[in-house]
């Protein structure tokens, strides 16, 4: 009874650990780290100790020996004497062909779809339940082998073609052969004289995006529509072709011709990429239609009602009241899907398509036999790849997102905040923005874009792509700090160009990040001279500081911000 | 709950792989099977006959090696692998040896880290080619779409070839023997490129052999036995001399039919009592028994034995001895002594 009278103890005693529950959350979650990191040394041990005894050491090095074998589809020159390591590159730049191509055509395909089951037409909109109710319960892989049996099984072989009277003709006016090794399409030959047509196709983007900017100045000025789309695609493909027509057809067409064993000139597109890429797509596109049909539906009947009621046409309500906030809906399983592409990508091999799971986690590993690394290396590819794609779509649906109060708090840190008061950044009110289109910073986030391209573009250009012997050691002969540098170079420089592209306010994190590492950089002596051989060290990296404060510049300093689009950081 | 699966999965991922590595003679007797890698199917070689059981050149190999381990032809176990599987297979210890037409080079042998144990057919890579395309050599391919066996060595000879040649070519790497047949059939390929043996036992399966033809060059040496990891050389030990021992039981004259008779009693010849385990303790020194030898030769026959009954000439394979024939006839097959 006396104890109860006590007033409670605040002493700690050991089977408090598990009884009390102000301690045992925090007790078993240690207890489940410990476990777990020492399970982790275990595996890491074991790792060891097994390739201890099989002999083997952990490293790289074999990456800069050659590879000696060939590949066939190769976006950048390679022969069977460069390194490992270049067939790897050729590897990753084949999965990205077949990631970006798919991706564009499954979300046609799915967007097409998706509207098509919605459709009023009963034919339409059943076929579409059917496609997408087959197609999305198969596994991939059969869907690739069974795309590319059919091109192999029933398209003509190139010898069909030969003889006085063969079995197969071209398609087209003899302009496109369709054989079971893939399709030949005719390719440009830029003639002299030809940059008139180049020159005269990027004054005309110009002339369209200033006609773009007054059209949207005027509506909101009279209220008044133009045809912008037609008018513009008009400027942009007419004035070259005028160009063209006047400057006597500088650009010819080549067109693929059979010789020896097969068609040579033209566009060639394998059999086995237009089976894997078509095969993705069409698999992924019923994944994306059901997302379409679902953002869509999702968009209460109520507000099509209202629009209508307004007196909008059909299409204008779907672009500027139902799509709109269907997308908001759209977006991120679309993210997934776009992800889900690129992974299935690695199917590749199964139809001879030389992908980065073909060269560095097939032939190289098996010539090899370093599974560790080149699987390492495999993996952190496309870790890279999937982040990078959920990244870029991550900006996109912040864009498209809907636009709180509160948007703006909660997004931590940002370089903005040490602005506050300075230029043009004094504090905002929601009420206070006003839609002017294309003014201001947001016009001029293009411009940077096009900066941070190029710098993208020469660092993994120099890095992974350029010829290793010619003008540098390859990159995993680097010491391990230039080699860290390069690569926060390229993740921030791409992160830059990222948020440019989507108009995310968080971009001025990006330049001064950038700004930073780039300073780095240049004090650890990174050979910039070997980027370009147009100028040399000293202009380039005064030059290129130049930009990138000016950059940083106008945007703290500048005109008037887009109001509407930066509130959203600003502090509610 | 999740966390706790996927420690789980590791930890005896990495348990199993703590595992390997032990004696592989004592594993083979402990589990009652030697477990083979073998190809897919290649037709002569290693493919799976209307019962469903395994059988071709390689295949009896690896039973003649489990009836000298366990005294039984039927205790080898058979685990199909491609040209990329094969290593990893081995190096794993998912299979004990592997009996895949497999090239023996420096860098399998010192840096994968195996160890090959003799020869058990001479090859060279060749060309495949449909008759109507009317091409004589393999000079005249420029240009072509040929069709190979990825993870393989031929993928490396063909590279080496066209380039020293100056040739142009289209490659498409292929994962099986099959899907490249396939492909080739169907026209998505002018050359089928692999082992000449491998080339003439494709053939064989097709429709119409006759309208292919094989080009007169080998481009390359291809030595195939098999082989087993590094560090076992007790195990490597058994595989060597199982195959040694069907090449000395053909220049002995000792087949499948009379090697029961001659070892009942020791002859006039010391070395095939040695074999047969009439003279010496032999067996014993591999930790095998004393008739291995007999066991083995049991089991399909001396290796001109096997030749003959899987792909020689009378078969539908029809390859010829050459260069596997006995060194005595001209071959430059050759068995050290067994003493």
């Amino acid at each position: 009874m006396t104890a109860i009278a006590e007033p409670p103890q605040e002493s700690f005693r050991v089977d408090m650990l598990w009884n009390d529950s102000r301690y045992r959350s925090t007790f078993f979650q240690i207890i489940a780290l410990f476990t777990f990191f020492t399970l982790l040394l275990l595996l890491v041990r074991n790792v060891e100790a097994n390739l201890a005894a099989l002999g083997k050491e952990f490293g790289f090095n074999f990456m800069v020996n050659p590879a000696s074998y060939d590949i066939n589809q190769q976006p950048i020159d390679y022969t069977s004497r460069d390194s490992h390591s270049r067939a790897a590159v050729i590897g990753l730049l084949n999965t990205l062909l077949v990631a970006v191509v798919g991706c564009f055509l499954a979300t046609v395909i799915g967007v097409l779809a998706g509207i098509g089951r919605l459709s009023k037409n009963w034919i339409l909109r059943n076929l579409m339940t059917v496609y997408i109710e087959v197609v999305r319960n198969i596994p991939v892989l059969i869907q690739i082998l069974l795309v590319s049996a059919v091109i192999v099984e029933t398209m003509p072989a190139p010898r069909a073609f030969r003889g006085d009277e063969p079995a197969a003709s071209m398609l087209f006016f003899d302009s496109v052969a369709a054989t079971n090794r893939g399709f030949y399409f005719p390719r440009p030959v830029w003639g002299d004289g030809s940059w008139v047509v180049v020159v005269a196709g990027i004054i005309g983007i110009i002339i369209a995006v200033i006609f773009g900017r007054w059209a949207t100045q005027r509506q909101q000025a009279t209220g008044e529509l133009l045809p912008v789309l037609p008018i513009k695609l008009g400027i942009i493909f007419g004035l070259p072709f005028l160009a063209f027509l006047f400057s006597g057809l500088p650009i010819g067409l080549e067109y693929p011709e059979l010789s020896g064993f097969n068609f040579s000139g033209g566009i060639y597109a394998r059999e086995s990429y237009v089976a894997l890429t078509l095969a993705l797509a069409i698999y992924t596109g019923a994944f994306i239609a059901e997302n379409v049909r679902a953002g869509i539906q999702a968009v209460s009947r109520g507000q099509t009602e209202a629009s209508f009621a307004l007196g909008l046409r059909p299409s204008r309500n779907m672009s500027l009241v139902i799509l709109p906030q269907a997308l908001r809906i759209i977006i991120p399983p679309l993210i997934s899907q776009y992800l889900n592409l690129t992974k299935n990508s690695s199917l590749a091999l199964l139809v001879g398509y030389m992908d980065a799971t073909g060269t560095l986690g097939g032939i190289t590993l098996n010539q090899t036999g370093r599974e560790f690394e080149t699987l390492f290396l495999l993996m952190a590819f496309y870790l890279a790849v999937s982040l990078s794609i959920a990244a870029v779509m991550n900006l996109y649906n912040e864009n498209a997102k809907l636009v709180e109060r509160t948007s703006g708090t909660g997004m931590g840190f940002s370089v903005l905040s040490l602005l506050d008061g300075v230029g043009k950044w004094e504090r905002l009110k929601k009420g206070d923005a006003i839609m002017h289109a294309n003014y201001g910073i947001r016009g001029f986030l293009n411009l940077y874009v096009l900066f941070y391209a190029v710098v993208l573009i020469y660092l993994l250009n120099y890095v992974f792509i350029e010829r290793i012997t010619d003008i540098r050691p390859s990159y995993f002969d680097w010491p391990t700090g230039m080699q860290l540098l390069a690569l926060a170079m390229i993740a921030t420089s791409f992160g830059a160009l990222a948020t440019c592209i989507f108009k995310n306010a968080r971009f001025v994190d990006f330049v001064a990040i950038e700004l930073a590492v780039f300073l780095l950089a240049v004090l650890f002596g990174f050979p910039f001279e070997q980027l370009t051989e147009l100028t040399g060290t000293t202009e380039l990296i005064a030059g290129s500081l130049a930009i990138r404060l000016l950059i940083l510049g106008y945007t703290v300093f500048g005109a008037r911000p887009n109001l509407t689009f930066f509130h959203r950081v600003r502090k509610a | 709950m999740r966390t706790s699966v996927f420690i789980g999965a590791l930890a005896a991922a990495g348990l199993a792989s703590g595992l390997a590595g032990a004696a592989t003679l004592d594993d083979v007797k402990a589990k009652g099977s030697v477990q083979c890698g073998v190809s897919t199917g290649l037709a002569g070689f290693a493919f799976t006959d209307d019962a469903g059981q395994w059988d071709g050149f390689d295949v009896v190999f690896c039973r003649a090696l489990a009836a000298a381990v366990l005294g039984d032809p039927g205790a080898a176990k058979f685990t199909p692998t491609t040209g990329k599987t094969r290593f990893t297979a081995l190096a794993s210890g998912e299979v004990d040896v592997l009996f895949r037409n497999t090239t023996w080079t420096f860098s399998r042998d010192v840096d994968l880290k195996f160890t090959f144990l003799g020869v058990n057919y001479y090859d060279g890579q060749g060309f495949m080619v449909p008759k109507e395309l009317g091409v004589s050599s393999a000079k005249e391919l420029d240009g072509a779409t040929v069709c190979i066996q990825t993870g393989t060595t031929t993928e490396l000879n063909l590279a080496d070839f066209f380039r020293v040649n100056s040739i142009s070519y289209e490659p498409v790497p292929i994962e099986t023997n099959a899907e490249a047949q396939a492909k080739y059939l169907a026209g998505a390929c002018d050359v089928y490129t692999t082992d000449a043996s491998g080339l003439a036992a494709t053939r064989a399966t097709f429709e119409e052999p006759d309208a292919h033809v094989v080009l007169p060059e080998i481009i390359s040496k291809e030595p195939l036995g098999p082989l087993v990891r590094h560090g076992d050389s007790e195990w490597g030990d058994i595989v060597r001399w199982t195959l040694n021992a069907l090449v000395i039981a053909e220049e002995k004259g000792i087949t499948a039919s009379n090697v029961e008779e001659l070892a009942a009693a020791p002859t006039e010849d010391p070395e095939i009592n040695r074999l047969l385990g009439t003279e010496g303790e032999y067996g014993s020194m591999m930790g095998l028994e004393k008739d291995w030898a007999v066991k083995a030769i049991k089991a399909g026959g001396n290796y001109g034995e096997v030749f003959d009954a899987h792909i020689g000439p009378e078969t539908p394979i029809g390859l010829a001895r050459g260069l596997n024939a006995l060194w005595t006839q001209g071959g430059i097959l050759y068995a050290p002594p067994f003493r």
